[in-house]
């Protein structure tokens, strides 16, 4: 995994916010965490991943977040559904930028969106996933990757 | 085709032609029948006809007796009779010989001969009477004068009053007999009409009950075999459809394919639909062009079966997690003929992951067999006690620099304190790999090291900018476990065979300890000289040599790092540059051994055991400044209390100082430490020591 | 007889095919190791069959089943490769190739490609 790929996963996140109202986004110094205790807030879109690597990218976010993301947005209907619908939306800009940037080598899935705890997001409990925190407003969201190189 | 759809419908085309046939006949019949009928109608009206002219004949005779005296009267008489003597004449033979007559609108009417038996003895008779009868009446036309024409008057009138009604008579038979003719015509028209609609009714009902029953068989059988293909699409367990030349999948496909593609409604879908989203572009594009080749017909199919790029194909099938399967299918394409030319391929789609993941996982096997010989003799020359200490020293600062990563931090300034903090650990980890000659951990951490300095030098240092940094992070971490498997492995394997080479290492000289100041002291930039005795003249259990490798490591690093000082230090100390350490192992009695480690630095630092204790958090200051020196000194030995968390520079390697209290502990052994500020530190263990079978040796 | 004109550029697998064949029903008329020799021999004695290695100095497969095609879209050319690249052998029967037959081969294989190859050729 080199740091290129994890940027463009990150980009995607980044670029989302940063055409939301307050456009000040921050990514926090990315760290590692074991998948046996998955960084997870209260909801969370997934893609999947393959092709040169494979495996899982998720972004995940405080309720909060994405409510203040949501009335950035000019939508003040705050319902589940709306909040699960942003959350799918950031996937999406994920998935695209890396469908952009990637090309055809990697296949990207469509989103799934969860809401809650971290045992509904399944990867290789043997394996860390790479989590890039990400700053807007007074709150953190995170992008968690954890990819393998298909050639091991 | 014809000749097929002759085949196949022969029965039915026939009936239906004989049908056809049946209808035109009785239809030409009719036609035929009714201008027979016709001919007779007319028939009947001219010998109708007859019977009034002949009565007209006598009229006009006495007509012209009356007209003697008047010659215009007469000669319109005369000129009627004629008239009416021609028209009857002509008729007669025409019903005698069958002629054209002119009919009662003046247009020619054809008369057929009569045939009928009554009709021809009516005509027969008549011709008899009137042949004598025209002979007079045409005496009567000649240019005679009055007495003669007196005279032949009176032979005709007398012959007509004679035979007028006998001929009036046969006139009046063939008038009947000729309408007896015609109705006995029209009646056999109507039995043929309707012996032909019943001929056709009958034809049709056995076309409607024969081809129906057999539609209705054929039905059943095309049911019964749509049955079996269903059946057989829904229990086999291979992805079965077709493929036209367009590359359309057909309606009817095996069932288990959907479930294999996680796909509905997949008849009438492109390949390109199917495959678009499951493997590359470049694999889908290359088999439309191998499924084109199928398609022509001077290829064989068996010489191309080689080029199949989906004989076996990695695909990867999202679920409803999001997640991508991982799956291996292999495709098989077999021709489709109908008359002759290739209609279809028939597609064929078998799972084969498990397969491959059993290759796979073989190759695997090799690989990692053969990466770990390559670590293996990359860390082979290492010493084994001093490799497992550095793994561990690895994972510790490792996880380290991961937890001051994981630290929320936004600021520049936040963010440059991390990457001095994390310099710290790398460049340590660096070092010590140096030392030891480890050249990958040396390699990756040297990496780790450039990549600080890159983002140390940037203007403004973000979050994203740390990502080469966890990259690597991740790197060294994976390549410890792979070292740390192997070591554990190599353990494993020297505590079944003690007497192995690596171990043996140990067993004699204990000269790893030498290796270990030394490499200890590099890196703290300190100079230190280790002296050993007593350890080589005792021979011990392994329980035993294994505790006193551990104090004496544990014991040289906190010697090297904490106590001794650095040579400058020392010489402003008046102690001379180089540190010294002595590890001494001897028996104080027979029963009793005594081993100490002692070194000549600074002696125990009460103030940093205090400051850590407060940071452990495990005690509160009220609670230490009740504590005295020796109380304090104890704490080394409390759990939790790692001075690998007191001091981050010096991250701690040994099993930790509580490990050791306990070991010592359980082997009814005691443990002292003895410290003079500014004179050094020693720590004592006496442990009960009982007499071996090994003391023979 | 059927005239077989080999072309690869290994003279071990020249000699192969051409000990594999010379006791069947084929006669071979010339070997030939890259696809411009290859090209003058169609010309001089009009084979039936040619064998086409792929990968060659000079002219490579390709180009030369392409022009053996122009010349005599009669002739049956069976493509004899490694499987090294999928797409090169596609490329070869899109071009006017009937057949392909991966390398390594044996003798009974290298048999049955050519029968079959040459199924409803009338001499």
């Amino acid at each position: 995994m080199s740091e290129e790929t994890l940027k463009v996963f990150i980009d995607g996140v980044v670029n989302y916010f940063r055409h939301t109202s307050d456009k000040d986004v921050k990514v926090g110094s990315p760290y590692l965490v074991e998948n046996t205790h998955p960084t997870v807030f209260d909801y969370t879109g997934i893609i999947g991943v393959s092709g040169p690597y494979k495996g899982t990218v998720y972004f995940t976010a405080p309720k909060i977040l994405l409510k203040h993301l949501l009335l950035s947005l000019g939508e003040h209907e705050t319902s589940n559904e709306n909040i699960l619908d942003i959350v799918g939306e950031v996937a999406n800009t994920i998935s695209g930028n890396a469908r952009s940037e990637f090309g055809q080598e990697f296949m990207i899935s469509v989103p799934v969106m969860i809401e809650g705890p971290p045992t509904s997001i399944q990867m290789p409990q043997e394996l860390r996933s790479y989590v890039i925190p990400i700053y807007w407003k007074a709150y953190s969201a995170a992008v968690v990757i954890c990819l393998e190189s298909s050639s091991s | 085709m014809l000749h097929t759809l002759l085949g196949k419908y022969r029965n039915i085309v026939i009936s239906i032609a004989l049908f056809l046939l049946l209808d035109a006949s009785v239809l030409l019949l009719n036609f035929y029948i009714s201008f027979e009928i016709a001919d007779d109608a007319s028939g009947v009206n001219l010998s109708g006809r007859q019977r009034m002219l002949s009565q007209r004949m006598v009229k006009s005779l006495f007509d012209i007796e009356y007209s003697m005296e008047n010659p215009i009267e007469l000669e319109r008489a005369l000129k009627e009779l004629n008239l009416t003597v021609n028209l009857f004449d002509t008729t007669l033979s025409a019903f005698d010989q069958g002629a054209t007559v002119t009919g009662a609108d003046g247009e020619p009417v054809k008369i057929q001969q009569v045939t009928s038996e009554k009709a021809r003895v009516a005509v027969d008779n008549a011709k008899v009477i009137w042949k004598p009868y025209k002979v007079l009446l045409e005496d009567v036309q000649s240019d005679v004068d009055l007495f003669e024409l007196g005279e032949r008057m009176s032979a005709a009138i007398s012959y007509a009053s004679m035979n007028n009604l006998t001929l009036l008579k046969l006139m009046n038979d063939l008038t009947i007999e000729l309408e007896k003719v015609a109705s006995s015509k029209a009646t056999r028209l109507r039995i043929i009409q309707t012996v032909g609609i019943t001929l056709a009714l009958v034809n049709f009902f056995i076309i409607m009950f024969h081809f129906l029953r057999q539609l209705k068989e054929s039905d059943q059988k095309v049911e019964s075999a749509r049955k079996e293909t269903i059946e057989i699409l829904e229990t086999v367990n291979e992805g079965l459809f077709l493929l036209d030349n367009n590359y359309v999948i057909s309606s009817q496909y095996s069932s288990v394919l959907e479930e294999m593609f996680a796909r509905k409604k997949i008849g009438g879908m492109t390949l390109e639909e199917l495959l678009g989203e499951i493997v590359t572009n470049k694999d889908l594009e290359t088999s439309k062009r191998f499924i084109a080749l199928l398609f022509r017909e001077d290829i064989k199919s068996n010489l191309i079966s080689d080029l199949n790029p989906l004989r076996k194909i990695e695909v990867n099938i999202a679920d409803s997690q999001g997640r991508f399967i991982n799956k291996f299918f292999s495709f098989t394409f077999e021709r489709v003929y109908e008359d002759n030319a290739i209609k279809d391929v028939l597609v064929t789609v078998n799972d084969i992951t498990e397969r491959v993941i059993l290759e796979r996982e073989l190759a695997l096997t090799k690989e990692q067999s053969e990466r770990q010989i390559e670590v293996l003799t990359s860390i082979l020359h290492a010493n084994p006690e001093l490799l497992q200490i550095y793994v561990k020293d690895v994972f510790n600062s490792l996880s380290e620099v991961n937890a001051i990563l994981r630290e929320p931090s936004k600021s520049d300034v936040a963010l440059r304190r991390k990457l001095n903090d994390i310099h710290v650990f790398i460049h340590r980890i660096k070092g010590e790999a140096a030392s030891l000659s480890l050249d990958s951990f040396e390699e990756i951490a040297h990496e780790f090291e450039q990549n600080i300095h890159e983002i140390r030098d940037k203007k403004e240092i973000g979050g994203d900018d740390f990502l080469p940094l966890v990259v690597r992070l991740e790197k060294l971490v994976k390549h410890a476990e792979s070292v740390r498997t192997l070591t554990e492995k190599l353990a494993s394997f020297a505590s079944a065979a003690p007497s192995s080479s690596i171990r043996s290492i140990n067993d004699g000289s204990w000269n790893h300890l030498d290796d270990l100041v030394q490499t200890v002291s590099e890196r703290q930039e300190k100079k230190v000289s280790l002296v050993k005795s007593g350890l080589s003249e005792i021979d011990l259990s392994e329980e035993l040599r294994s505790l006193i490798n551990d104090i004496a490591i544990q014991g040289i690093r906190n010697s090297v790092v904490h106590g001794i000082e650095s040579p400058d230090e020392r010489l402003e100390l008046n102690k001379g540059d180089a540190g010294r350490i002595d590890i001494r192992l001897a028996r104080s009695s027979s029963s009793v051994l005594e081993f100490s480690i002692k070194d000549d630095g600074y002696g125990i630092d009460s103030d940093r055991i205090r400051a850590a204790a407060i940071k452990s958090g495990n005690w509160t200051e009220e609670q230490l400044d009740g504590f005295d020196q020796k109380r304090l000194v104890s704490l080394i030995f409390e759990p939790g209390f790692s001075t690998a968390k007191e001091h981050t520079r010096d991250a701690g390697g040994g099993v930790g100082m509580d490990v050791i209290k306990k070991r010592v502990n359980a082997l009814r052994g005691k443990i002292r430490v003895q410290s003079r500020r500014g004179i050094g530190t020693k720590i004592s263990v006496s442990i009960p020591f009982v007499e071996s079978a090994e003391k023979a040796a | 007889m059927l005239r077989l004109l080999i072309v690869d550029d290994s003279n071990i697998i020249r000699r192969r095919i051409e000990r594999t064949c010379s006791a069947s029903k084929f006669e071979v008329v010339g070997l030939a190791s890259n696809g411009l020799e290859a090209l003058s021999m169609v010309s001089r004695k009009d084979p039936h069959v040619v064998t086409m290695d792929l990968t060659m100095p000079k002219m490579d497969g390709i180009e030369c089943v392409e022009k053996i095609m122009k010349r005599n879209s009669a002739i049956r050319i069976l493509v004899v490769s490694a499987l090294s690249d999928i797409e090169t052998g596609i490329l070869a029967l899109e071009k006017g190739a009937r057949g392909f037959l991966c390398k390594p081969f044996d003798d009974d294989q290298l048999k049955r490609a050519l029968n079959e190859l040459v199924e409803g050729l009338d001499v």
